[in-house]
């Protein structure tokens, strides 16, 4: 059965007041169960496109859906069905682990959760016990991570929205961080990933759209991209080798 | 939503290493100088009864009440406790009799130059600048600092509004300020107790409004650190842009608006005033004691032949004469005394209102002259003494005159004090000093202190509400990205 679309972009277009075209009538769409990688260099206007989703920043023009919420209409009911992780996440630093997964819960909505529930997730994020009821100060970037990644399981939301969710990661601590994905997709959330690691895009997704100066020039799936080298796909199409 | 952000806010501060030092300084620096003060103040005020004593067995041993050296001693406020403010600058005590002039001398920064080099440490001090500069030190990244951690994403990507946010913030940061300075009030108010201040329940008033005018002011350098943090992007530019305007509000604004007071409106020195009516005084001596040698001369060539019981009138209606012009001239270096004190105060009071409507720009300033007032240390302070014993001057010189104590004192400085002789007067049996007029100290109620203060706290709480609303825009329109 066809899954429903949990994130649409509809020509999104983002025109800054100083005429820079950041994005130019973008459309996709995620299902879910559905992992879509945005996969493009500095500036492509994949960060562009996801403050668009959150409502941090207004389209020119075009439309951007969470559950089915026009995010320009009503953002704070569309922000209730989406999950978000940014790059930097440096959480609170002074709050334990389980201090930050509770107090981004209760925003979240979740307001009945015990303790326990909290153990659960970090748990689920790999975590170690000891680290639950530490302060995030003395945290490596990786354990960093996957607290924001419970801060985001923890929500329950349909939607999780990751920008650049492995830069800075180690091969381990990025794997780890991948398995957890898997599991999420299986949960049948649907994830939009902003990364510019071409491997890291074709191993995780189902779905990778690639970006360059504002344009998605395309979309390709998991089965179109199994006997492809993303590498050079992605390179040809920035370069202008292959039309969009 | 709110609740959660200032909950959380509240409690990001509490577990905060940079709150506990501050706080802990703030409060520890507090109290230090809430007992500092009741020290000093009990060291005062049994000061004042000594020398009150002293004065009172040096009069009580005279025999001529024209002999007797009477002063006015300024009884200590505990009020002084929270706010010194001018009252170390003032004189103690002032001479009280005929032909001296109130003035009063022997304060404490004049007794003790150290003190003065390095001012008094009391809660006012600690209050206007470590206070400010730890609500400045908890809110200068209050909003730039999330968005350089990313929490700002993290939060908004919530279904919260900016305003929601914004409410919670203020208040969870404000809570956070509120803390050490009430724990420190309460444990000042047990040291009060504790230590046998006699507070009674105008001096509990005043003190509550002191605290309210503590609050309001930190309150403002909280709202300053919010609202310059949400005009920023990094918290070391904030952190900047705060450290600037709080030396300006609080070290630069109230000196550069008495100096430029000064330069638009001069006014003369005590100095200067005290040398004309020197000058003046000893004129108006010398020409009464010619007049009176002259005439004392004329008189005595009419009185060589004049028989010895015709001899006895004369020299009381020569006396009569005497005195009526000593009094016309007593009168006279009195009217112009208070003549020129007039044009002084006058003045003085005419700068003063333009030295402080330039100052009232800053909190600092608005916060140090709401607690003056409060604790009756104000600028006012020495004026309300010295028409308090202006007062008291004419009604002992009036009760010494029935007592028969007319006459003149002639004072001759030696440099380390005076002796004192008398030219009239019959001589007595010890005086009595029962009945001898005291000195009360001018009214400074809880109404008149707080009635002064409303004006200053009602601009600080302008001033809040001002930051209130500019922070609350500014975060409005800020970019979350």
């Amino acid at each position: 059965m066809d899954q429903p679309n949990i994130l649409e972009a509809q020509k999104l277009t983002k025109v800054y007041e100083d005429g820079l075209c950041a994005l130019d009538h973008v459309s996709f769409s995620v299902k879910a169960g559905e992992i879509f990688c945005l996969l493009g260099d500095n500036g492509a206007g994949k960060t562009t496109t996801i403050n668009l989703f959150l409502g941090f920043l207004n389209p020119t023009e075009g439309i951007p859906f969470i559950n089915g919420i026009d995010v320009t209409k009503d953002p704070l009911a569309a922000k209730q069905h989406v999950a978000y992780l940014s790059d930097v996440v440096m959480l609170y630093p002074n709050f334990t682990a389980r201090q930050n997964l509770d107090f981004f819960a209760r925003l979240g909505g979740k307001n009945n959760l015990k303790r326990e529930d909290y153990y659960n997730v970090l748990r689920q994020v790999g975590l170690q016990e000891k680290a639950f009821e530490q302060r995030l100060k003395g945290f490596s970037k990786g354990m960093r991570q996957k607290v924001g990644l419970a801060i985001t399981i923890v929500k329950e939301a349909p939607a999780i929205i990751l920008d650049e969710p492995t830069s800075g990661l180690d091969p381990k601590a990025a794997n780890e961080f991948l398995a957890i994905l898997h599991k999420l997709r299986a949960q049948g959330r649907a994830i939009l990933i902003s990364t510019h690691d071409i491997f890291r895009a074709k191993e995780i997704s189902d779905t990778v759209g690639i970006m360059s100066e504002g344009k998605l020039l395309a979309v390709k799936t998991k089965a179109e991209l199994e006997h492809e080298n993303l590498e050079k796909l992605y390179l040809d199409y920035i370069q202008g080798k292959v039309a969009a | 939503m709110w609740k959660m952000i200032a909950e959380k806010e509240l409690r990001d501060h509490l577990q905060s290493t940079r709150f506990l030092v501050a706080a802990g300084v703030s409060m520890l620096l507090l109290v230090m100088s809430i007992w500092m003060g009741i020290t000093h103040y009990k060291a005062r005020a049994s000061q004042y009864e000594q020398g009150v004593q002293m004065m009172l067995d040096l009069a009580s041993q005279q025999s001529n009440w024209m002999t007797v050296t009477n002063s006015a001693w300024r009884k200590p406020d505990a009020m002084e406790i929270l706010s010194n403010g001018v009252n170390s600058d003032i004189g103690r005590y002032s001479d009280i009799g005929s032909g001296r002039d109130v003035r009063l001398v022997r304060s404490e920064y004049s007794d003790d130059p150290m003190l003065a080099a390095f001012q008094f440490l009391d809660p006012t001090f600690v209050i206007l600048i470590v206070l400010s500069l730890i609500a400045v030190l908890f809110t200068y990244n209050s909003i730039n600092g999330e968005k350089e951690s990313g929490t700002l994403k993290l939060v908004f990507a919530n279904g919260i509004s900016k305003a929601e946010y914004i409410i919670g913030k203020l208040i969870g940061s404000w809570f956070a300020i509120l803390a050490p300075v009430l724990i420190s009030f309460l444990i000042g108010a047990l040291l009060i107790i504790l230590m046998g201040v006699d507070l009674n329940g105008s001096g509990w008033g005043r003190y509550g409004f002191f605290f309210l005018a503590s609050v309001l002011y930190a309150t403002c350098f909280m709202l300053l650190g919010v609202f310059v943090s949400a005009m920023t992007h990094r918290s070391s530019v904030s952190f900047l842009v705060l450290l600037v305007i709080w030396i300006c509000a609080v070290l630069i604004v109230p000196k550069a608006a008495t100096m430029l007071a000064g330069r638009a409106m001069p006014v003369p020195t005590v100095d200067e005033i005290e040398s004309r009516l020197t000058s003046y005084n000893t004129q108006a001596r010398i020409e009464f004691f010619n007049d009176m040698t002259k005439r004392s001369r004329a008189r005595f060539k009419s009185m060589a032949d004049m028989k010895p019981e015709e001899r006895q009138p004369a020299i009381a209606a020569f006396q009569t004469e005497n005195e009526a012009k000593r009094k016309e001239m007593e009168q006279g270096i009195t009217d112009y005394s208070a003549r020129i004190y007039e044009d002084y105060y006058n003045q003085k009071s005419r700068q003063e209102l333009l030295a402080f409507s330039l100052a009232k720009i800053s909190p600092a300033s608005q916060f140090q002259l709401a607690t003056m007032k409060l604790g009756g240390t104000d600028v006012g302070m020495k004026k309300r003494y010295e028409d308090a014993m202006k007062q008291y001057k004419v009604q002992y010189t009036d009760y010494v005159q029935k007592k028969g104590g007319g006459g003149f004192q002639m004072r001759v400085s030696t440099g380390r004090g005076s002796t004192t002789g008398s030219m009239t007067g019959p001589p007595q049996q010890k005086i009595d000093i029962s009945e001898m007029p005291k000195f009360k100290d001018p009214d400074y109620s809880f109404g008149t202190s707080v009635t002064g203060a409303l004006f200053d706290l009602g601009l600080l709480a302008l001033f809040n509400v001002f930051a209130f609303v500019a922070a609350f825009v500014v975060f409005l329109r800020y970019d979350m990205r």
